[in-house]
């Protein structure tokens, strides 16, 4: 009778590692399509510390569940005071230590590549930047103009003041991140700088398809780098009008639906991280992805053109 | 599972699951809309009628709307300005809810008009695509997005609207202040386009966020359904209001709804057609960089003069926008509430950024606050002018560059203040 309860335990947990071993064949439950350069080696630590703590912890549950069945209370038995044994505690505590101290050492270099400063691209000629100043509840991204951009290639040194500098005729759009995709090979990487800001309280700037986290803090510009390494965005002509519109792949934007459920959907999302009020789980973007920079720039000329409307 | 256990037992375990899934359900889905039960409520919260122009204390607390409206008036100068619904009587608003729920439905199944509508209402909801199925899709999406902050019908005070400067905008009375249309002040509706500019952009520096990631197909259906609550809203206010004025009612409740009902919807239809839209000068050509620079000096001296002096103009800006923003007095607005003149030092416009809409809002004003119409005092070049000044006045190594000597100590940087 009172088996009950490990069985329900022992059930249950099972019933949840089943799910989880499932879960990488259901599709949208697993993680999302990685498409950044340092993506791939944020993922083999996630796998990795995935399978030594899976196997502590189906162990320890197991041996959980064994001694709540095993050792269950029943009338007229005793319980036996044990005093511990010290050599066990000192294995089951140097292993997980020692195991710990060896994924410390093994995560730096993924750490260093995406959040050292001195890893970071400079604003230079080559570096794309984009401002983002987060706020209540959604995400204020300013580009340069094309013209900002081309007098950073004859003149590097204008690059530099982006984030402290606006200018009139600078690009806002809220809640669009637009870049262009490089190779992987750092030396054929196409990097974007993002000045991370926030307006009022804490958010974080949050592209899961990315793999990449930044608390924005009040009061400061933190840096953010990646770099993209497949594009999502197509320029798409409207008949009636005649204009330009850049969409995702396989997306419809009057409907907000998928086009071919057997494709896999290429709407890359920016999301908050960081718990901001009311609207914190609507504080949502959008990563557009270009296939060049030639489209990138055809696509910001449109927006700058929007902009200034007379 | 549970049978054979001891009652203690099978209590608890019944009672944690069933909570469990309680909860589940109680949740509620995002494709869900309001329950059909559910009605509008008849208004309680009193009217608020245009205030004077005169400054207000600093705006309220966080947490104190809608408790006072016009907050920091003596009582007495509060009350001559806001009409309580609570003094109809006891028939009259009976037969109020029954005019409203027949013209508009309810939160789930929202329309405008009854099925024996009149053409001009026929016209409207074919032009504004208020249909029932556009406005039920609407009301959906409204309850998902913007409920909590403009409220069920559409009051802007939902559960969020205490704790945002500004607070929301109540719809009630027809009023938006962001238009690009033309018509006579007091009787001036958005354009449909002003209200997706609205959702597209958001409205910087204020708690509104922007919709652009929605799919088009929501944006118009919640424009829809926006218009569908400002209708309703509307025609309960001047319902309410002409009921408790000095004269009453010379008519039915019933007739006066639908009197104003008829009034209102010409209002939207009248803000949609082509001549109701503003009509922009050109944008002057510049031949070089002395004319642009001419022209920013013109709207600079515009902004800055107090009064007309001969032939030369003044915009009056100065008056409000008090060193240029920066230290803007709080004043109250037609709903009750305390904003102030913009900073216009920030590059922030709540109204849009294009040089257009900087047009617009010097062209005919801002509804609701006390910003002015220039359109009889400037020529479309001149309210150019000063748009070109507006945009060079944030950026202080434009302002360098054109000559621009702002009189009191320069902001350190371009940044946002609410």
């Amino acid at each position: 009778m009172q088996k009950f309860w490990s069985i329900l335990f022992g059930g249950t947990m099972l019933a949840a590692l089943l799910l989880f071993i499932v879960s990488p064949f259901v599709s949208g439950w697993w993680l999302p399509r990685d498409i950044s350069t340092f993506g791939g080696g944020i993922d083999r630590l996630f796998y990795l510390i995935l399978a030594i703590t899976g196997f502590f912890f189906v162990l320890t549950e197991a041996i959980l569940v064994y001694a709540m069945f095993r050792y269950i209370a029943r009338p007229g038995q005793k319980s036996s005071y044990v005093h511990g044994n010290h050599k066990l505690e000192v294995i089951w505590t140097l292993v997980p230590g020692v195991i710990l101290f060896l994924l410390a050492v093994v995560q730096i270099n993924v750490w260093a590549e995406v959040k050292f400063q001195k890893n970071m691209p400079a604003p230079d000629a080559n570096t794309q930047q984009v401002e983002v100043m987060a706020r209540q509840w959604e995400w204020r991204v300013r580009y340069p103009s094309a013209e900002r951009m081309q007098s950073w290639k004859t003149n590097p040194k204008l690059a530099q003041d982006f984030a402290s500098n606006p200018h009139l005729d600078d690009v806002h759009i809220p809640n669009e991140i637009h870049v262009w995709k490089g190779g992987k090979d750092p030396k054929d990487q196409h990097r974007v700088l993002v000045h991370l800001k926030t307006r009022d309280v804490l958010h974080s700037f949050f592209l899961p398809n990315l793999r990449l986290k930044q608390d924005a803090l009040p009061g400061k510009t933190i840096p953010v780098w990646f770099a993209v390494t497949e594009h999502n965005t197509e320029p798409v002509v409207d008949p009636k009008t005649n204009e330009k519109h850049w969409v995702e792949i396989n997306y419809d934007p009057t409907t907000g639906k998928v086009k071919d459920p057997n494709q896999p959907s290429m709407v890359w999302e920016l999301a908050c991280a960081e718990f901001c009020g009311a609207r914190h789980s609507l504080m949502r973007g959008k990563l557009y992805v270009h296939r060049d920079e030639a489209d990138f720039l055809d696509w910001l000329k449109h927006a700058e053109a929007a902009q200034n409307h007379h | 599972m549970i049978a054979g256990l001891p009652g203690k037992f099978a209590l608890r375990s019944v009672a944690f699951v069933s909570v469990f899934l309680g909860l589940l359900v109680l949740s509620g889905c995002e494709g869900e809309g309001y329950p059909d039960d559910l009605v509008y409520a008849p208004r309680t919260d009193p009217l608020p009628t245009t205030p004077p122009d005169k400054d207000a204390p600093a705006f309220d607390r966080p947490g104190e709307y809608p408790e006072v409206l016009f907050a920091g008036m003596a009582a007495d100068e509060r009350g001559k300005l806001l009409v309580y619904p609570a003094k109809l009587k006891e028939d009259q608003h009976q037969a109020l809810e029954k005019s409203l729920t027949r013209l508009f439905g309810t939160p789930a199944h929202p329309r405008v008009g009854s099925s024996d509508a009149s053409d001009s209402v026929k016209k409207l909801t074919q032009d504004l695509y208020l249909d029932e199925e556009t406005l039920a899709r609407g009301s959906m999406l409204y309850r998902h997005q913007c409920l909590h902050c403009h409220g069920l019908n559409g009051d802007g005070r939902g559960a969020t609207a205490p704790w945002v400067h500004p607070h929301p905008r109540d719809y009630r009375q027809g009023r938006f202040k962001f238009t690009s249309s033309s018509q006579q002040e007091g009787r001036r509706k958005p354009r449909r386009e002003d209200l997706l500019r609205t959702l597209r952009e958001g409205i910087d520096s204020s708690s509104m966020p922007s919709f652009r990631l929605l799919p088009d197909e929501d944006l118009e259906a919640l424009v829809s359904y926006v218009i569908h609550l400002s209708v309703r809203g509307q025609t309960e206010f001047e319902v309410i209001k002409s009921a408790l004025s000095a004269e009453g009612l010379d008519q039915s409740v019933d007739e006066a709804v639908n009197a104003f009902f008829e009034d209102v919807v010409n209002q939207w239809q009248d803000a949609q057609t082509p001549n109701n839209a503003i009509q922009p000068g050109p944008y002057p050509k510049f031949a070089n960089d002395q004319e642009m620079r001419a022209s920013v000096q013109r709207g600079f001296d515009m902004f800055v003069r107090a009064k007309a002096e001969g032939s030369k103009k003044s915009a009056g800006c100065l008056g409000c926008h008090t060193d240029f923003g920066r230290q803007s007095a709080y004043k109250y607005d037609a709903w009750g509430t305390i904003v102030r003149p913009a900073d216009l030092t920030t590059g922030i416009y709540r109204g849009g950024r294009r040089p257009i809409d900087l047009y617009y809002r010097i062209h005919s004003g801002i509804n609701g606050v006390n910003m002015p119409a220039s359109k009889d005092n400037l020529n479309p070049n001149e309210i150019w002018d000063l748009v070109n000044f507006l945009q060079v006045l944030p950026y202080r190594s434009m302002r360098e560059s054109y000559g621009i000597q702002l009189e009191s100590k320069e902001p350190t940087q371009v940044a946002a203040r609410p």
